[in-house]
């Protein structure tokens, strides 16, 4: 039989390592469903046993304000796990003591797991396992998920537990005279109402007085308990909290004894880090490294990938000659594979950078280093990093909101990222700069980044209009402690998060590719000019005929959806020149273009839809077409009318 | 006082929430409940958010949510920009840096000095040995203080 194990835990306690050193690499992730928020579980093995460990999100309490708490609460009440664990860290006892005396209020099965404690040894913080073991009626397993301490007694307990051997004995709190009257008087009308199924009725009782919505409305549907005022859930809310932290703080006396206070050097390396002059700068030192490791170091994989591709590519046009199936071989299986391809060095390496910012502890303080400048935006610090990581590209800056906390907010930053103008937008930029604005190509393409950036911020704005309702996202996190990230730790973060996107995006990027490469292809056997691309750019003119587009311009849109650098290929396909030289381009396209008419159609091609790949990391992260869907539609839009304002302001002055 | 206004340096104690409840729970959870010790750490470079010590963490809140949080200061120390008229203080410790110092000195405030504080409103006036120095708000929250007699 398999034992179910689920770990609950606060944020940052050493949560995730501690699953990774119980399942090591017999793990996987998904989403939880319905939701974005990543599930991962694992297996481990102890005993003949085995153990199936479901980590649940990070949280401070079960009250189900958050979509974490919520997925917590849930599981743990309706998928019934053997056993709960609960993940503390040493350092910080108190915060995870008080969701331990929240989870033993619905579930027998516990196991109290003091997390870090090599660290607390470090510290001079002694903890006395058994006296925990004894105030709280569980069992306590000291661990170090870093060097791996403690991890085998707590599968000897898991088992244990599994097995009836060891059991946790159900500590009943006292909240005091008030409360616990209330408490009585709210479980009296619930035995009346007879409807208490498998729930506690203590539990229920509590959650009712601390105006949990769903209680509440549960109740009052099935049991017709009224509801209660907002300052008489407010006063409840504040009794219950201070009666489990006095609880909490009465244990800690005798459980631990602290022989020395000094300044850490978690906090001498936090006033440099988060200082007040030298702080914004080394954000974007460290960012600027994260960038060269994304994209420079990253580049030279990807384009070692590329060649190989163009290699084969050719390989399979000359030994099946030229014809549709060799082109859809090279052009559009081995092209869209490719496609996929080189992206994932960048995304490795993103990961690697963010993961290593994450584990080390520094991602909070960028966000609140940089906080201040995104709130009037309606963001925090921490949507500034994954939208400036989209200079580069966008798909590692939609994948890196993965741990953006706030879903809502998660939500607006891949909505709003697409804005951000990527490096595959430049080769267009500069052709078309170079050529109608020979003299001013730097400032013409500056201003496309100026606008970029307005763009961003105005769409933040209307995107937290249309779907938050001008709400802020409050930036309350904590500041978890500096560590070294460990290898293992690091490369299952990359590899789980790099395996995701091959997964759920590479698939939609093949088929859209494959779909692309057919309407370039059919019906002329590989002309362009003849082929359902052209028709429908054809067909599309007149829409475009405000902006002044010819066919050709739009039509070079549209294979720009595969990826913005394609414009420029199907430039020199449509008009006939060769991609590198510069003149006869020149030629070509004057004729069709004046430098309006060219600046326009950068700005488009600057905001509308975004490339396939970024478009099915938006899929993917949302875990809807809803959403990506709704990228397509309102950049298409805002693209098409800014690009008008363009062209007609441009024909002014230029 | 509101927590957004404890200055920095200081410890106050949690004495009510007035927030919205969703902020309230996630608030309430990271251990800001009434009787509970908070240290007020540091500010962000830009000046919001700031850093709360909780329960052992650091915790950041942007002053918005901190003006929800009522606390009262468990130190007689108090920054002078909170000091009352008529009363006299001594000059425990200042929070600025050398420019700040240096500023200090020339008004002939030092660790130590003896001040009567004659008005505050939008900054501080005071009588320091005899002179009268005025102090903006900003500055006067720099400068912490205990109250003599």
């Amino acid at each position: 039989m398999m034992i179910r194990v689920a770990l609950a835990g606060n944020p940052n306690v050493g949560k995730t390592s501690l699953f990774n050193a119980l399942t090591g690499a017999r793990q996987y992730v998904a989403n939880w469903p319905g939701v974005t928020v990543e599930k991962k579980e694992g297996i481990a093995k102890y005993d003949g046993e085995k153990i199936r460990i479901v980590d649940l999100p990070g949280v401070y309490s079960l009250s189900a304000s958050s979509i974490d708490e919520k997925i917590a609460r849930d599981f743990i009440l309706k998928e019934a796990p053997d056993v709960v664990i609960v993940v503390t860290d040493s350092m910080s006892l108190e915060q995870g003591l008080y969701l331990l005396l929240e989870i033993l209020e619905m579930e027998e099965n516990v196991i109290l797991v003091v997390n870090a404690i090599d660290e607390a040894r470090k510290n001079g913080l002694k903890i006395d396992r058994y006296e925990l073991s004894k105030h709280f009626g569980v069992p306590v397993v000291l661990t170090s998920a870093i060097n791996g301490e403690g991890v085998e007694d707590l599968l000897k307990s898991i088992v244990g537990m599994a097995r009836k051997l060891e059991k946790s004995n159900k500590v009943m709190l006292n909240y005091g005279k008030d409360i616990e009257a209330k408490i009585r008087e709210v479980e009296k009308s619930l035995k009346e109402a007879k409807i208490l199924g498998n729930y506690d009725s203590r539990w229920l009782a509590l959650k009712y007085l601390e105006g949990d919505k769903e209680i509440l409305e549960l109740l009052e549907r099935i049991a017709g308990i009224k509801k209660l005022s907002e300052k008489e859930i407010t006063e409840n809310k504040v009794k219950i909290a201070k009666a489990r932290y006095d609880y909490i703080n009465s244990v800690m006396k005798e459980a631990i004894s602290k022989i020395k206070a000094k300044m850490t050097l978690s906090e001498a390396i936090d006033h440099v880090l988060t200082h007040k002059f030298l702080g914004i700068p080394i954000f974007f030192s460290f960012m600027y490294l994260a960038f060269k490791l994304t994209f420079d170091v990253a580049q030279v994989f990807s384009d070692m990938l590329d060649a190989a591709f163009s290699k084969m590519a050719n390989l399979v046009v000359q030994s099946l000659g030229e014809n549709w199936l060799s082109s859809l071989i090279s052009d559009g299986i081995i092209g869209g594979v490719g496609g996929v391809l080189v992206f994932v060095p960048n995304i490795f390496m993103m990961f690697l950078a963010l993961g290593f910012m994450e584990e080390s502890g520094y991602l909070p303080r960028a966000a609140f280093v940089m906080d201040r400048l995104m709130v009037r935006f309606k963001l925090s610090g921490r949507s500034f990093m994954s939208l400036l990581l989209g200079f580069g590209c966008n798909v590692p800056a939609v994948m890196s909101t993965r741990n953006i906390e706030n879903s809502q907010e998660r939500l607006a930053t891949i909505l709003i990222a697409p804005f951000i103008t990527c490096s595959a937008r430049l080769p267009v930029y500069i052709l078309l700069a170079s050529i109608f604005f020979p003299k001013n190509t730097a400032l013409v393409i500056f201003s496309l980044y100026i606008l970029s950036i307005l763009l961003t911020i105005g769409s933040a704005i209307v995107v937290n209009r249309l779907f938050f309702k001008g709400r802020k996202f409050p930036l309350i996190m904590e500041l978890p402690r500096y560590r070294m990230p460990s290898l293992k730790n690091l490369a299952i973060y990359v590899w789980n998060r790099g395996k995701h996107f091959l997964q759920k995006a590479g698939g939609i990027i093949l088929v859209a590719s494959i779909l692309i490469w057919f309407l370039g292809y059919f019906p002329a056997g590989g002309d362009v000019e003849k082929s359902y691309a052209a028709t429908i750019g054809k067909a599309l003119e007149p829409i475009m005929r405000p902006l002044n587009f010819s066919w050709r311009a739009t039509t070079a849109l549209l294979f720009g959806v595969a990826a913005k650098e394609v414009v420029v290929s199907t430039f020199s396909m449509l008009y006939g020149f060769g991609e590198e030289d510069l003149e006869s381009a020149r030629l070509a396209l004057s004729q069709e273009m004046d430098p309006a008419v060219a600046f326009a159609f950068m700005v488009f091609v600057m905001a509308y839809i975004p490339c396939l790949a970024t478009v099915a990391a938006a899929k993917m992260e949302t875990g809807s077409w809803k959403w990506p869907i709704f990228i397509v539609i309102y950049s298409s839009l805002v693209a098409y009318l800014i690009s008008f304002i363009a062209y007609n302001v441009g024909r002014l002055f230029l | 006082m509101k927590l957004s206004e404890a200055p920095i340096g200081t410890t106050v104690e949690v004495v009510r929430l007035n927030l919205p409840p969703s902020v309230e729970s996630k608030i309430l959870s990271l251990g800001f409940v009434p009787g509970t010790r908070v240290e007020i750490v540091k500010e962000a470079p830009l000046g919001d958010p700031r850093v709360y010590r909780v329960m052992g963490k650091m915790v950041t809140l942007r002053r918005e949510e901190a003006e929800g949080i009522e606390v009262i200061p468990i130190e007689s120390v108090i920054p002078l920009s909170l000091a009352q008229p008529g009363e006299r203080y001594e000059v425990v410790r200042f929070l600025g840096g050398g420019m700040f110092l240096m500023r200090m000195r020339s008004f002939g405030i030092n660790i130590g000095t003896e001040v009567r504080v004659l008005s505050n409103f939008r900054g501080v006036s005071l009588e320091v040995n005899g002179r009268i120095a005025r102090l903006g708000h900003g500055m006067a929250g720099k400068v912490l203080v205990r109250r003599i007699g």
